[in-house]
């Protein structure tokens, strides 16, 4: 008996939604390594104030011009761009592993530890999630930590819904019954069975959910509660940029597009994962 | 013939209303012996044998009785120690071959990980037996087999490698859940001529759930009739075809077909 053992070519047509797929994960695939190479791809210390070069147009030695204190916009960007990455990522990472604790547990358990998470979800839910981060910074204080732990307290509660209902799903099926007719304990079924069937619908809500990550620090540092000033941070970029509005509106608006490509490469990108995990968002 | 798995009392009933889904059922299964258990969907056969694992949810059901294996009662034992007979001292062969394999992981992977959940040995001394098992289920190329995905495999070979996987660890009870339900007739040969064959070889105890009496008539040493929870009528396999007792054994072998008598034994 010979088994037919083909695997499906990776990239057996380039269709439309693989181009988005590739040039989402490129542009911010390198994205994220010019934030991290902020330090040696930056032409000038973000920080550095030089009144004499205020208010610049973009020239060969300030690629975007300078802002208001003369401090080099792509400077500011670039290191911009380590912050809103770099938290965004330790919101989402921090978020749905609380929330990826708690959901499976409620699901995998049920009853009254189910009902008990769940209507504390549904507490926190009830609110609309910027209210209840500006509530929360209100209490701790504006500050950048301040802010992320807020986001943190919030957005798990969206990840622990979701795969609470997921686990619930997968709880039922076959082969998990089969896992426990073979004596697999309960750790080894959420490790083996439970966690990477979960892992494809993760990946495109946390592709998702980066954008809004990301929409939250700058939302929050644009009220002036997040990123101090000076600290270089797009949301805090165009709250500085905003007395220019009139004389200089690329103030706002280089931070504005780099904060708009940035979440619609991150829900391009979402969409396109959804859609090769025939999955229904 | 000294019984391996004694069920005695065995009641089973729901907590939210105490809806009887089993009531006071007793039999024994002997090494070496294919029991079969029949009756119509709905009438307790599956709560039945998930409830010998005591693999029923003990928050919505609550189950009373002996279900002694050997000299322990199963109902006594820790979830910790239970999940060393599951699978171990009672392996199960599931319904429905296609779903009872974890899409993500190839079926080498599930094999090792079963055997090494219950005997302490290397990765490579697993995959040793796992092809040994394999083999001995007649599936060709073994080594193929254990990188293949689930979804690769047919839902013959599934069944097969699952009855592979099931008997690799030497069980000493095979509880088979119709097991040949969800497969062809070609297949459904096989998988009863492998079941007949690990009955023979190892001197397992068999409790084989169908519906299809046809199925029974052909495996099976002893036959249990269940009907609405309650074990109606239990006999020799011949006695049980050729001079049916209860009503309802004898109008479920009609509705069959096979009337009394009609089987050439």
């Amino acid at each position: 008996m010979n088994v037919p053992l083909g695997r499906p070519r990776l990239l057996d047509r380039l269709s439309n939604q693989r181009l988005i797929l590739i040039g989402c994960s490129v542009f911010l695939g390198l994205l994220f390594l010019a934030a991290l190479a902020a330090p040696w791809l930056a032409p000038h210390d973000p920080y550095l104030v030089n009144l004499a070069v205020k208010l610049q147009d973009p020239s060969w030695t300030y690629p975007l011009g300078t802002d208001h204190l003369g401090r080099c916009t792509l400077s500011r960007l670039l290191y911009g761009a380590r912050v809103s990455l770099g938290f965004a990522v330790l919101i989402f990472a921090s978020s749905l592993l609380i929330g990826l604790l708690i959901g499976t547990l409620a699901g995998y358990i049920g009853g009254w530890v189910d009902q008990l998470l769940m209507r504390f979800c549904d507490g926190v839910m009830a609110f609309p999630s910027l209210i209840l981060v500006l509530g929360l910074v209100g209490i701790f204080g504006p500050g950048l930590k301040q802010v992320i732990i807020a986001l943190m307290l919030v957005q798990w509660v969206y990840y622990a819904r979701m795969f609470r209902g997921l686990v619930m799903t997968l709880k039922e099926k076959n082969f998990i019954a089969a896992a426990r007719v073979n004596g697999s304990s309960h750790w080894k079924i959420f490790r083996m069975h439970l966690l990477p069937n979960i892992l494809p619908p993760l990946l495109v809500i946390g592709t998702l959910e980066m954008g809004w990550a990301i929409m939250d620090i700058s939302a929050m540092s644009f009220l002036g509660l997040g990123v101090q000033s000076p600290g270089a941070e797009w949301g805090a970029m165009i709250h500085e940029g905003k007395s220019y509005i009139r004389t200089n509106p690329e103030l706002m608006i280089y931070p504005g597009v780099m904060i708009m490509l940035v979440i619609a490469s991150f829900n391009l990108l979402g969409e396109s994962l959804s859609e090769r995990f025939g999955m229904n968002k | 013939m000294k019984p391996v798995l004694s069920v005695e009392h065995l009641t089973i009933e729901t907590i939210a209303d105490g809806q009887p889904l089993v009531q006071n059922i007793s039999f024994q299964l002997a090494a070496g012996q294919i029991t079969g258990l029949v009756g119509e969907s709905g009438c307790g056969k599956t709560v039945t044998s998930l409830a010998l694992l005591r693999l029923l949810d003990e928050k919505v059901i609550r189950q009373s009785g002996r279900i002694l294996l050997d000299a322990t009662d199963l109902m006594t034992l820790s979830d910790r120690t239970l999940r060393r007979v599951r699978g171990g001292q009672i392996a199960f062969i599931m319904q429905n071959p296609m779903s009872a394999f974890t899409p993500v992981f190839t079926i080498g992977h599930q094999l090792m990980e079963t055997i090494r959940t219950h005997d302490q040995c290397s990765k490579r001394e697993a995959k040793e037996r796992a092809i040994e098992a394999l083999l001995e289920v007649n599936l060709e190329q073994p080594d193929r087999i254990l990188k293949a995905y689930p979804f690769e495999l047919s839902g013959g070979m599934l069944q097969r490698v699952m009855i592979a996987l099931a008997v690799c660890l030497r069980p000493h009870v095979l509880i088979a859940d119709e097991p040949t339900t969800a497969l062809d007739v070609y297949n459904q040969k096989l998988v009863l001529y492998y079941l007949e064959k690990v009955r023979a070889t190892y001197d397992t105890a068999i409790l084989l759930i169908s519906h299809d009496l046809s199925v029974i008539a052909e495996m099976a040493d002893h036959v249990l009739v269940m009907r609405e929870g309650e074990i109606v009528e239990q006999a020799d396999v011949f006695d049980l075809f050729d001079r049916p007792q209860h009503p309802y054994t004898r109008r479920l072998l009609e509705q069959h077909g096979l009337q009394a008598g009609g089987m050439n034994a």
